[in-house]
């Protein structure tokens, strides 16, 4: 192996022994949902948001909680209403009247995980504030701008059914989510699994096996994952493949997709690709995790014609189609 | 009344004279006071409509061609006709006291505009005499054709020949679809005595035939390898799209392909990824190993399929 890859490697190995500790640790509470805890590890690997769509019950809320708990960093869970306000995330100007002076009041944004539940029931206004702060990693309050801590984590999640109500992020603001993930029901084994652990005993503790420290230093290595040209090249493949489908053969998408994935995706592919990798213990990006990751980064960034509504075609057919369509190095 | 019969005389004499120049000249109207000799003719003076009309201007004197030499002779002015074409020649023969004779010919072709009379005005042509060195011309007579009704074209005819042409180019026809239905069947029962290749033997060729491990980057060698074996269990299990490890290996238990044979591939391909996407170097020994892996692979699950 290449030098420079091979040390990578071994600095993957050392870095990556806590991810089977949190996995650990989460499980003892989740059942199942590997594949949504493998993608909550990847943005918080790499430094990407996630947005978490899945039918009421499928224990978001509580995988972020457990997760959050597993790490030493400080957990915001904020709950959003239609009342909501942008000052009720990022915080205020209080006025003192004993010393006559303005006291600025943070919000719960200042923290390290925030789990901002059902976003979609807020309106844009106070939408528009979170998703600033997520792409600024900073808030203003008054006169004053404030750094948000690091590791900053915004994990979303909303509601595919029951429309009535709520405010759907606007496709521009949705693109700031590096993955947007498609929580799914469990087995039936694991549903087994879930009604005994609820229903008996007391509830299992979560340690935290890792520091904010440790996270920062973890993605260090992460960024150094080595990324071969020909991988490039492949990601560059699927996102154009996205935008100019006929040139990759897949003519009968031409009329379906209306807007192509953008150049953050292509940035977050090769980020969450990383992670990937890192996640399974390799230096070195493989076009296997391009594939794995593909969909959760490219889900929400192509928007379909109404020709694809009138063929029932899903945005996932559509990215499936093109993942199985262009040629893998 | 002399005076009255020399005046009489006198007016005889020129009447004669005048009456005789004149049946002198019709007589020679392609004049023969010439050593060179003029006629014109035309081929038919009775033609129809749809006939075409050749019209003979004819210049011949004794000696070489060079003797003369004609002026440019024009075209004849005509009524009723249309000029379609012309041309001229010369020709050099011997006459009957063995001497030299030249002959130039210059031959119209009009077409007939409409039933009735058609004339073709004289000519004048001008010659320069090269030994004599002086020039002279010669006038053609006025020459006219009676055209008549059109008559039946030759393709309206009842030809023989034509249908002995048509005839034969049927059965040229008939005889090279009657050969080319023979080769056509004679090919499908070639096809149909041909043993079948299964999948496994037609693999198993390619890989005999495109991959040869001592020639190219050996990176790209295991590269072409595992894209082989990803196409085998494309076409054999009709996966659209891309195939992966994790697909093959599934595929090869489902064929009841041995655990270590399949552990040998799975290597092959982590093999690839890390030559392909980390640097890793290939030996040569590891090649041969994957290539008999695959060719034993194929080998197994053909004669599988044969034993069924």
């Amino acid at each position: 192996m290449n030098p420079d890859i091979k040390a990578i490697n071994e600095k993957v190995e050392q870095e990556s022994i806590f991810v089977e500790k949190i996995k650990a640790e989460v499980s003892k509470v989740i059942v199942g949902q590997n594949y949504m805890i493998e993608r909550l590890l990847i943005g918080l690997l790499s430094n990407g948001h996630i947005l978490l769509e899945g039918v009421p019950g499928l224990a978001k809320t509580l995988t972020v909680k457990t997760l959050s708990e597993s790490i030493k960093t400080k957990f915001q869970r904020i709950q959003f209403t239609p009342d909501l306000l942008p000052a009720d995330l990022i915080g205020t100007l209080i006025y003192n009247q004993k010393e006559g002076t303005f006291t600025t009041k943070k919000g719960p944004l200042f923290s390290n995980l925030i789990l901002a539940d059902e976003i979609n029931r807020s309106p844009a206004k106070v939408q528009s504030a979170l998703l600033e702060a997520m792409q600024e990693r900073q808030v203003t309050i008054g006169e004053n701008t404030f750094p948000l801590e690091d590791p900053f984590l915004v994990l979303a999640t909303q509601n595919p059914i029951e429309q009535e109500g709520t405010y759907p992020l606007p496709e521009a603001q949705v693109d700031r989510f590096m993955l947007k993930i498609s929580v799914g029901y469990p087995t039936k084994e694991e549903e087994l699994e879930i009604i005994r652990r609820q229903t008996r005993g007391t509830p299992a503790t979560v340690n935290a096996v890792i520091s904010p420290e440790e996270i920062i230093s973890a993605r260090n290595v992460v960024k150094d994952v080595y990324v071969d040209e020909k991988i490039e090249k492949y990601i560059i493949d699927i996102v154009f493949a996205t935008r100019e489908p006929a040139e990759y053969g897949l003519n009968d998408l031409k009329d379906l997709i209306t807007f192509g994935a953008s150049p953050r995706a292509s940035i977050s592919l090769t980020l969450a690709a990383k992670a990937h990798a890192f996640l399974n213990r390799r230096g070195y990006v493989t076009p296997e995790d391009i594939r794995s990751i593909g969909m959760d980064v490219m889900r929400h960034r192509v928007v379909l014609s109404y020709e694809a509504e009138a063929e029932d075609m899903s945005t996932e057919d559509v990215i499936r189609k093109v993942l199985n369509r262009v040629e893998v190095p | 009344m002399k005076r009255i019969n020399f005046r009489a005389v006198h007016m005889l004499f020129w009447t004669v004279f005048l009456i005789s120049r004149s049946i002198l000249l019709a007589q020679h109207a392609d004049s023969t006071s010439h050593q060179i000799h003029l006629k014109t003719f035309v081929e038919k003076d009775n033609v129809a409509l749809n006939e075409e009309i050749i019209y003979q201007v004819e210049l011949s004197w004794q000696g070489e061609l060079d003797r003369y030499t004609i002026k440019d002779v024009g075209d004849p002015i005509v009524s009723n006709l249309t000029l379609r074409g012309s041309g001229s020649s010369n020709q050099l023969i011997t006459d009957d006291q063995g001497q030299p004779k030249s002959i130039r010919r210059v031959t119209y072709y009009f077409k007939a505009i409409e039933m009735g009379m058609a004339y073709i005005d004289g000519l004048t042509i001008e010659y320069k005499d090269n030994l004599l060195k002086k020039t002279e011309t010669l006038l053609a007579q006025r020459i006219s054709v009676k055209i008549g009704e059109p008559t039946a074209s030759m393709d309206d005819e009842f030809v023989p020949g034509t249908i002995m042409l048509w005839l034969l180019l049927a059965a040229f026809f008939i005889a090279v679809i009657y050969f080319l239905v023979r080769y056509m069947q004679r090919r499908q029962v070639d096809e149909t005595d041909e043993v079948p290749i299964t999948l496994e033997q037609k693999y198993l060729t390619l890989l005999r035939d495109t991959i040869h491990l001592t020639s190219g980057a050996r990176k790209e060698i295991i590269s072409e390898l595992k894209k082989l074996l990803n196409s085998y269990i494309s076409e054999k299990f009709s996966i659209p799209g891309n195939v992966d490890s994790a697909i093959v290996r599934d595929r090869l238990a489902e064929l009841n392909i041995p655990q270590d044979m399949i552990l040998k591939i799975e290597t092959m391909y982590s093999k690839a990824e890390l030559a392909s996407f980390a640097g890793e170097e290939i030996e040569i020994s590891e090649l041969h190993l994957f290539y008999d892996s695959i060719e034993h692979v194929l080998e197994t699950i053909d004669k599988n399929e044969q034993e069924k």
